[in-house]
């Protein structure tokens, strides 16, 4: 037994309840990564989420699972939704973070020879970069429009299709958004970002499949060997940063007036049936379709960058959007738990939800594979696309790890950076980048990251997803 | 004893303790150090107007009023472009801060540091007779 941790088999961690904690902490890890996870303090917050009333089967980490502010990133919890809580800190600021991958009928043949042009094109296309602003400001009428509707507004708009919104987590809309409860701060974030990347570990990249392990899967999600890929990394920007502000300050006088006992004050919350997490809710949901649109208009800028820079058409060019998923949500699910169908709120912090085969919310042309599950590692090694499955479904409220994960702090890979030529090293790995600022080159440099295919093994070891191909980084744009 | 900070290693994000001779001054130092991470050293303001800003800050305690303070000047910055370069504070128990800000205009694309908010996470404000220190984590 590592130090507070029980051995539950070779990919799961048990933290026994105790103290105030009212389910068992539960850790999808190798043993090689427990002994890292143990050194920071992530195990103690999912010990702090199990205190949170309500919370039904296990608090819960996936492998990439690191040190975050609340809910540790990676962490997944769900609630009950008769005598559960929502709690903002488990969605965090960047509410609605996610990735979406696009599969295009170009080879890595083909573009290899241009990607310094391609990287530079994408880079001109998509504003990106702290505090960086979209190509217009959205009127008053349009945001609230936005926040209603999500990644159905784009598309309205021309910023894609409806086979777009077949791919979209909920649709590209979650619904119960309610505009008028949003702060006017929030929305004078929003207005001039939508369609903007922003920066940390926000990114554009184009890549190639190098390796298909699940014919079938692959087939259904339009991917295959050699052929050049597209994904999209970004959330709601200011907006969400300020709904989850504002959403805090309220819930830390929820959480007295509902004698909440909070072991972080980052974990305050409301109960479910109160009003203040209906206003919760009414909030989020706006920030979540914020960030749908706005990886939909930056897909809508990225496929006009590729038509102009191949000169050939969108249907020539074939791309199309494989899937989008939420990383940072709270939302209402059915889960099968000790045998019974209940209605739960699960938070996915920093985590992807991955359901599996013969779910009805699983988009019909993945029906029989399971839903895509987007694992993007870091800028110069490799990333993953895998399947939901059923053992996911029954275990971790239909979840899996959402990338590589921090290994490293910021600062700490800044100061290893140091004068290391980063852009150039990765030049001779074949792979572009275009940055706005060399100090995110270096707080993103790979090995700043946990290796992503070391997390992969264990969530497909553990069952919590299938294998489907694997992708490399050909050109990357960060903010 | 004067005011200072450090920036105190964080895996995802950045943790900041800081400290004054009261609490005021934590929460001023407080402000400058995330203001410098955000958009750099300042650099001479002499020639610049100033602008006032009234802060109104309703917190539940000096955790709180840390949180809350930090955020206050960061929207500022970040959306109104307007940085503080001085302040006038009075505090109210438990949590309440009143004050006036004297702020410069930021340039367009001065932000080096994406901050999107000060977090509740391991927040805290402790005093002895020595000095008042507080202790916050960023999210970046």
């Amino acid at each position: 037994m590592t130090a507070g941790f029980e051995r539950v088999d070779d990919y799961r961690w048990r933290i026994p309840r105790r103290g105030g904690m009212r389910v068992d902490g539960l850790i999808v890890a190798s043993e090689a990564m427990i002994r890292d996870i143990a050194r920071d303090k992530s195990p103690q917050q999912v010990e702090n989420v199990a205190h949170l009333p309500g919370i039904v089967g296990h608090s819960l980490a996936m492998p990439d699972v690191h040190w975050g502010y609340g809910f540790p990133i990676g962490g997944v919890a769900a609630f009950d939704e008769n005598d559960g809580v929502v709690s903002p800190g488990g969605v965090g600021y960047d509410i609605n973070c996610g990735v979406r991958l696009l599969r295009t009928n170009l080879t890595r043949e083909e573009i290899t020879p241009r990607l310094p042009a391609l990287s530079q094109a994408l880079f001109d296309a998509i504003p990106c970069g702290v505090g960086s602003h979209a190509k217009a400001t959205l009127t008053s009428r349009d945001l609230d429009d936005v926040l209603r509707d999500g990644a159905r507004w784009a598309v309205r708009r021309g910023f894609g299709t409806n086979a777009d919104l077949d791919v979209i987590e909920e649709g590209g809309r979650l619904g119960g958004a309610d505009p008028g409860a949003v702060s006017d701060r929030a929305k004078k974030r929003g207005a001039p970002q939508l369609g903007s990347l922003g920066s940390g570990n926000h990114f554009c990249e184009v890549g190639a499949v190098q390796e298909v392990y699940d014919e079938a899967a692959a087939a259904a999600m339009g991917l295959s060997e050699g052929a050049v890929t597209l994904l999209i990394h970004s959330g709601s920007r200011g907006l969400g940063h300020q709904i989850c502000d504002d959403a805090l300050r309220v819930m830390m006088k929820a959480s007295s007036k509902y004698s909440i006992a909070l072991p972080d004050r980052q974990l305050c919350a409301a109960p479910l049936s109160s009003p203040e997490a209906d206003a919760y809710f009414r909030q989020m949901a706006c920030a979540v379709n914020f960030a749908f649109a706005n990886r939909q208009v930056m897909t809508h800028y990225a496929r006009e960058a590729f038509v102009e820079f191949f000169g050939r058409s969108l249907p020539q060019l074939g791309l199309q959007l494989v899937y989008d998923v939420c990383h940072n949500i709270a939302k209402y699910e059915e889960h099968e738990i000790d045998g019974k169908l209940r209605r739960v709120c699960v938070h996915r912090k920093g985590a992807t939800r991955a359901f599996g085969p013969g779910h009805p919310h699983t988009p019909e042309r993945y029906r029989d594979v399971g839903q895509p599950v987007l694992v993007p590692g870091d800028m110069g090694r490799y990333s993953f696309v895998l399947a939901g499955t059923q053992r996911a479904m029954s275990e971790t409220f239909g979840s899996s790890c959402h990338g590589a994960g921090r290994k490293m702090s910021r600062t700490e890979a800044k100061r290893r950076a140091g004068d290391e030529p980063i852009l150039q090293q990765l030049q001779g790995q074949g792979i572009w980048v275009r940055a706005t600022s060399r100090r995110t080159v270096a707080e993103e440099m790979p090995y700043a990251y946990k290796d992503v295919a070391e997390v992969v093994e264990v969530v497909v070891a553990a069952g919590l997803a299938r294998k489907v191909a694997k992708l490399v980084p050909l050109a990357v744009v960060k903010g | 004893m004067s005011a200072g900070h450090r920036w105190d290693d964080h895996t995802a994000d950045l943790a900041l303790t800081v400290w004054g001779d009261d609490e005021t001054q934590m929460l001023l130092e407080a402000a400058q150090a995330v203001l410098a991470e955000a958009f750099g050293p300042l650099e001479e303001t002499e020639a610049l107007a100033r602008s006032p800003l009234r802060v109104d800050v309703s917190a539940l305690d000096p955790a709180d009023r840390l949180v809350r303070w930090i955020n206050e000047v960061l929207y500022h910055a970040m959306v109104e472009g307007r940085r503080a370069v001085s302040a006038s504070l009075r505090l109210a128990d438990p949590g309440a801060l009143e004050g006036e800000l004297q702020t410069v205009p930021i340039p367009e694309g001065t932000v080096v540091h994406e901050i999107k908010a000060a977090s509740y996470h391991e927040v805290s404000v402790t005093a002895d007779p020595a000095r008042v220190q507080g202790h916050v984590v960023l999210d970046v």
